[in-house]
């Protein structure tokens, strides 16, 4: 039984009288001690997917218009999307924590990063002195690498660097102890080294504590480096689901495909980078069929009445080989 | 003779002290040289707050030097001002990260070139419209798109009108400043083609400034390798990542996330942030976080020398042989 179970959920935003879906019927799992990377472009719902998960999309203009999301801890269980109140607090408190793309814009700024990071052991609630906290608070920040904590826990945001602050972030994420942390574009904002610094401290911190990861990313680099499995989302559908090492080296979807070879590498001498023609369709027009057709280089070699099924027909999500599911009418 | 020549450029910024410290400097571009043929295109890679910017802008003239000198087309800009600049700004354009923030809203395509050609040109209206038309079709767009407004367009094609204003007035040489970090990764794809295809239609010389080694790599026939206002390496493309002479390059060759399992490094994790550019630190500016780093390291500033006698691979370290046994 997996820890985190999705099925089906659609999630729609109403805008202006009109339902524009945001995510639909997405699927996926997480085990315990899984590092499961979200990949997509902007606007594909791999955001929403994941802020849906704690309930965190703002209702309205959200709204939840299908499927589960079920989380297993130890004998309990949580059906998120219908929790009242009371246990959808207790649900965020304990069992899920973030951290977002830019560390500057979710910290605040008046308070020192020592007392923010105080606030998520409180609000565990096993902890009622300062210097009990005071303790957990120096050693979450050794824990993610943060020389002289207790100098360090005394700083504002601002007398922090990019990096830094997102290491205070994980701190606080860390702090209040969850199962599953959600890291929604964690080194988007930051350089190559200090990236690769984060990444790794993510890793080692999975190793330690065995927490799964949902890591957010649009880097195909950084989910062959960091993930276990894969979930690619494109106009709000998941499109296909395998192994990281499956969708690297035999994806199935032609939009995976295209992806991956639109990247550029190092010391690849090629002269044309590939491109997808055309741009992500918006919510307001997602075409009636399949939501990759007219950028597809595999319909392109269709026949026009087998194209007519990517036309009318939105293809299921299949598993078209052990662990490896594929939303395409015609990829083998 | 090269297209661009920038000599010794500095651009310092005067930091206030208080009414008992003097005022400080800090030293965004220190002293650096380098030339660009026409036609070609030179990548300058670095991290955020490494001056890769500033030189950019300094360059053509967005910032006021310190020191040093500029030429381009071998004509000496560094002391150019008021509509001799202007006239000689058709030499040198820019295109910036943001297509967002740099396209004004409340102008359509049209007006945005036409307000270009206008200043920059003699062209009457009728032949400026057809120009428009010709720059449009150029940075792949159509015709009829020409009266619609920045926030119609996705992110690609505001790109794109960026580059096609760029383009406008027929410049030998376009800084282009992060052009591709803020889209996606098809659609960065599609723009960097765009850019390979313009150069060989136009012998345009582009100064592609980038945080994305690979997507330097791929455009760029040098690279320039930035730190703390210096060059630190520098050379052709191949040499710098295949050849590397200096432990900051190999450092940021080795945390890129690479996607083939088989070409994967093993990385360098560098200790710490980049110093404030306020504060350098003395003798070599790496040395703090460089794990090649020694005595000499620390009192002595190493100049940016060829690696081998005559070779254009140039690197600022005092043990290039030693990088190529690093990671």
């Amino acid at each position: 039984m997996a820890m985190l179970d999705v099925k089906d959920l659609s999630v729609d935003f109403l805008v202006e009288g009109r339902k524009l879906p945001a995510v639909s019927n997405a699927s996926f799992s997480v085990e315990k001690g899984e590092i499961l990377a979200l990949v997509g472009e902007s606007g594909c719902g791999k955001s929403v997917s994941c802020m849906a998960l704690a309930r965190l999309v703002p209702e309205p203009p959200g709204v939840y218009s299908g499927g589960s999301i079920t989380f297993h801890h130890e004998d309990k269980t949580y059906d998120v999307l219908s929790l009242d109140k009371k246990n959808l607090r207790e649900f965020r408190r304990h069992r899920i924590s973030y951290i977002f793309q830019e560390p500057s814009a979710s910290l605040n700024p008046v308070f020192r990063v020592g007392e923010q990071i105080a606030e998520s052991i409180y609000l565990r609630g096993d902890v009622e002195d300062e210097a009990t906290a005071r303790k957990e608070i120096i050693s979450v920040l050794k824990q993610v690498g943060i020389a002289e904590p207790e100098q360090k826990m005394l700083c504002y945001p601002h007398e922090l660097s990019g990096g830094m602050q997102q290491r205070i972030m994980i701190a606080m994420a860390l702090a209040s102890k969850p199962d599953l942390l959600v890291a929604d574009e964690p080194t988007t904002a930051l350089d190559v080294t200090i990236q690769a610094q984060i990444l790794e401290l993510l890793r080692e911190i999975r190793g330690k504590s065995g927490m799964s990861i949902i890591l957010v990313t649009h880097n195909l680099g950084i989910v062959a480096d960091m993930a276990d499995n894969v979930v690619v989302m494109y106009a709000g559908h998941v499109v296909e689901c395998a192994t990281a090492k499956t969708i690297m080296q035999e994806p199935l979807h032609p939009y995976t495909r295209a992806l991956i070879s639109a990247v550029p590498r190092l010391q690849h001498q090629t002269e044309k980078l590939s491109t997808i023609p055309g741009n992500v369709p918006s919510p307001a027009n997602y075409p009636g069929g399949c939501r990759f057709f007219g950028r597809c280089q595999l319909a392109d070699t269709l026949t026009a009445d087998k194209q007519a099924l990517c036309i009318s027909t939105i293809p299921e999500i299949q598993e078209k080989r052990k662990g490896h599911s594929c939303r395409c009418h015609y990829s083998k | 003779m090269p297209l661009l020549k920038v000599e010794n450029l500095k651009t310092y910024y005067r930091v206030r002290g208080s009414w008992f410290s003097p005022a400080k400097y800090l030293r965004a571009v220190d002293d650096v040289s380098f030339e660009l043929e026409a036609g070609e295109t030179l990548g300058l890679v670095g991290e955020s707050g490494c001056g890769k910017s500033t030189l950019g802008r300094t360059i053509i003239k967005l910032e006021k030097q310190s020191g040093g000198r500029v030429s381009i087309g071998g004509k000496d800009i560094t002391d150019l001002t008021g509509t001799e600049l202007r006239k000689a700004r058709s030499g040198f354009q820019m295109i910036f990260q943001d297509p967002y923030g740099s396209l004004n809203p409340r102008m359509t395509v049209f007006s945005a070139l036409d307000e270009v050609l206008s200043i920059h040109s003699k062209l009457a209206a009728p032949a400026r419209a057809k120009r428009i038309v010709e720059l449009l079709e150029m940075v792949g767009l159509s015709a009829e798109q020409m009266h619609r407004y920045p926030h119609q367009f996705s992110g690609g094609q505001r790109q794109r009108v960026g580059i096609a204003r760029a383009l406008a007035v027929g410049p030998g040489l376009i800084v282009a400043d992060e052009p591709v970090s803020a889209l996606d990764v098809s659609v960065q794809a599609q723009i960097i083609n765009l850019l390979i295809e313009i150069q060989k239609k136009t012998n345009v010389a582009f100064l592609f400034i980038a945080h994305d080694l690979a997507v330097v790599e791929h455009i760029s026939r040098r690279i320039m390798v930035m730190y703390l206002g210096k060059i630190v390496e520098s050379g052709l493309s191949q040499e710098v990542t295949g050849n590397t002479r200096h432990p900051y390059t190999k450092a940021l060759l080795s945390a890129v996330p690479v996607i083939d399992p088989v070409t994967r490094r093993s990385r360098i994790i560098l200790p710490g942030d980049v110093p404030s550019p306020m504060n350098p630190p003395s003798g070599c500016p790496f040395h703090p976080r460089c794990p090649l780093a020694r005595e000499k390291c620390r009192n002595e500033a190493p100049q940016l020398l060829p690696v081998k006698d005559g070779d254009a691979h140039l690197s600022a370290c005092f043990f290039h042989d030693e990088v190529i046994k690093m990671g």
